[in-house]
Formats: structure tokens, sequence, C-alpha cells
């Protein structure tokens, strides 16, 4: 097929395609415009990085990206996840004995034995008593 | 002229072939205008502050990235409906692209003729295969070179050059010779 052919195929294809556009009906024009604009209104608007009381704005071609400034507060979230579990995890201490704590924790299992013993030399003797 | 009545220049120019491009890929009229609007705000977000030389190819890009997920959601959503679809169902078989009238009359007088030619071209490129599809429309209705077709298409412009060659061919024969008159 020579080149004369394929101009004139293409030539078609272009009036075939911009005929479909033409037919576009007015509401796919007015919404198309809308959206236009609506992309256009952008370009003066600032960009929000973060929300809340700290908030921060700033040019859209300027500073830290959204998306770096995203990832930036991930990184902080997840150290800090990680150094509160890693707190949490530890194995609590088991008290200790030693000291003070063990001479009482002696003396009154020798109490207990004394009086355990005064109680059975009582109940030997009543018999006798009378 | 400021960056905001350039852009504004830009999208004006390309929005109506953009909704058409989108439209053919999705067949779905507000699906499309979706795609058009957010692939709009989103070369101005990212690449408002790039030369303007550098839009069209990155606008078809976006375009196209949009319409690629349509695509993977409507597979998943496919696949979802699909547990729920009886088998046979009426909506099985033919898409509505095979289901829509062929066209091909032949009619006696040249500018019904060409009308009608006009139409089977609009049906052909309904039907090519996507990537040949938005190499012939980004080659011969945007106009971008094959440089700035294989950014928009995210491929090498040898495989620019395929596509574009086979879906000539492919319209080539689907005219016949409808177009050597």
């Amino acid at each position: 097929m020579s080149s004369d052919q394929d101009a004139k195929l293409i030539s078609l294809a272009k009036q075939a395609l911009d005929e479909d556009v033409s037919e576009l009906g007015e509401d796919i024009h007015l919404r198309l415009a809308a959206a236009r604009r609506a992309a256009v209104a952008e370009m003066d608007r600032p960009v929000l990085f973060l929300k809340g009381p700290w908030l921060t704005t700033a040019p859209a071609a300027a500073g830290m990206p959204a998306t770096a400034m995203a990832a930036t507060a991930m990184a902080a979230s997840l150290v800090l996840a990680v150094g509160i579990w890693s707190m949490r995890s530890t194995v609590p201490e088991l008290p200790v004995y030693g000291g003070e704590d063990a001479q009482l924790a002696a003396q009154n299992m020798d109490l207990l034995s004394d009086m355990e013993f005064v109680a059975w030399l009582v109940m030997e003797e009543e018999p006798n008593a009378g | 002229m400021s960056d905001a009545a350039a852009m504004n220049r830009f999208l004006s120019g390309v929005e109506k072939k953009a909704f058409h491009i989108a439209n053919l890929a999705v067949k779905d009229v507000d699906e499309a205008m979706d795609i058009v609007q957010d692939s709009m705000m989103t070369l101005v977000r990212r690449y408002s502050a790039k030369n303007e030389s550098e839009w069209k190819p990155l606008f078809y890009r976006i375009l196209r990235n949009r319409i690629t997920d349509f695509h993977r959601r409507a597979v998943i959503r496919n696949r979802i409906m699909g547990f729920f679809r009886l088998p046979n169902s009426e909506e099985d078989g033919a898409g509505p692209i095979l289901q829509a009238p062929a066209g091909y009359a032949v009619e006696p007088a040249f500018q019904v003729q060409m009308q009608a030619t006009s139409e089977k071209l609009g049906k052909a490129i309904e039907v090519l295969p996507g990537r040949q599809r938005e190499a012939f429309l980004l080659r011969v209705w945007e106009g971008l070179s094959v440089q700035d077709t294989a950014r928009a298409m995210n491929c090498s412009e040898g495989s620019v050059k395929t596509h574009y060659s086979r879906a000539v061919h492919t319209l080539r024969e689907v005219l016949g010779d409808d177009h050597e008159q």
C-alpha cells in the first residue's frame, strides 16, 4: 500500500474521531470545563502537609512533598511504637528476699515453731495437773 | 502568560480528545469523565512546575494509568460478582463491542459513503486492541512524536512503532477498498 493511501486512511481516521468529539453532548462540554477549572484552581491553592493544630502550609512547588512528610511521620511513629513495645516486653523483676527481709522471715518461722512447741507442752502437762 | 492561563489553555486543548479516548477504553461516560478529571488534577498537582512541552506526554501517561486502574478494578469486581452470577446467563458471551451493529451498509451517494466509511473507521478504531488504539490515537490524533508516545505509553519507541503499524494494518483490512476510491 502506498504512503498516499496511508495518508488518506489517517485523514479519514482523524475525520471520524473529530466527528465523534463534535457529537459530544453539551453536558459533557460543561462537565469537562468544570473539571478543568477545578484543576487549574488547584495551582494557586497551598498544599496542606498535615492536619491539626500544628498545621503547616507551603506552595505546591516548594518545601517537602506531602508524601515525604507522611513517610517521615510514619517512620517516627514506628520508632515510637517499637520503643514502647520493647519497654513493655521486658520481664518484670521478681522480688528478691535478702538482708532484713530474710531475717524477719526466719524469725517469724522460729516464733511459729516455738508457739507450736509451747502449745504441745501445755497439752502434755494438762492430764498431770489434776 | 501565567502558569494558570497556560495550564487552562493546555487542558482545554486536550480535554475532549482525552475524554473520547477514555470513553473508548472504558465504555462508560461517567467513568471516563472521572478519569479525565483525575488526570487533570494529577497533572496540575504533580507536574505543573514542569516545562509546558512535557505536559502532553505526562497527561496522557496519567490518563493511561487511570484507565489501567479502571480495568484492574473491573477485573476484581467481575471476579467477585462471578461468584454470585448464575452460569449461562444472558450477560455472558458477546460484549457490547461485539453486539454493536457493524455498520457496513453501502450507500450509493458519495457523501453518504464517506459518512459510512467514517463510521466504519470509528468502530474499527474502537475495537482495536488497547495498546494499538493508544499508539494510533496518540500518534495520529494527538500528533505526539514516537518519543513522546513512548513516554506516554511507558514503553519503548520500538513498541510504539510496532503497535502503530499493526493498528494501521488492521484498519486497512477493516476498510478494505473503501479508502482506495
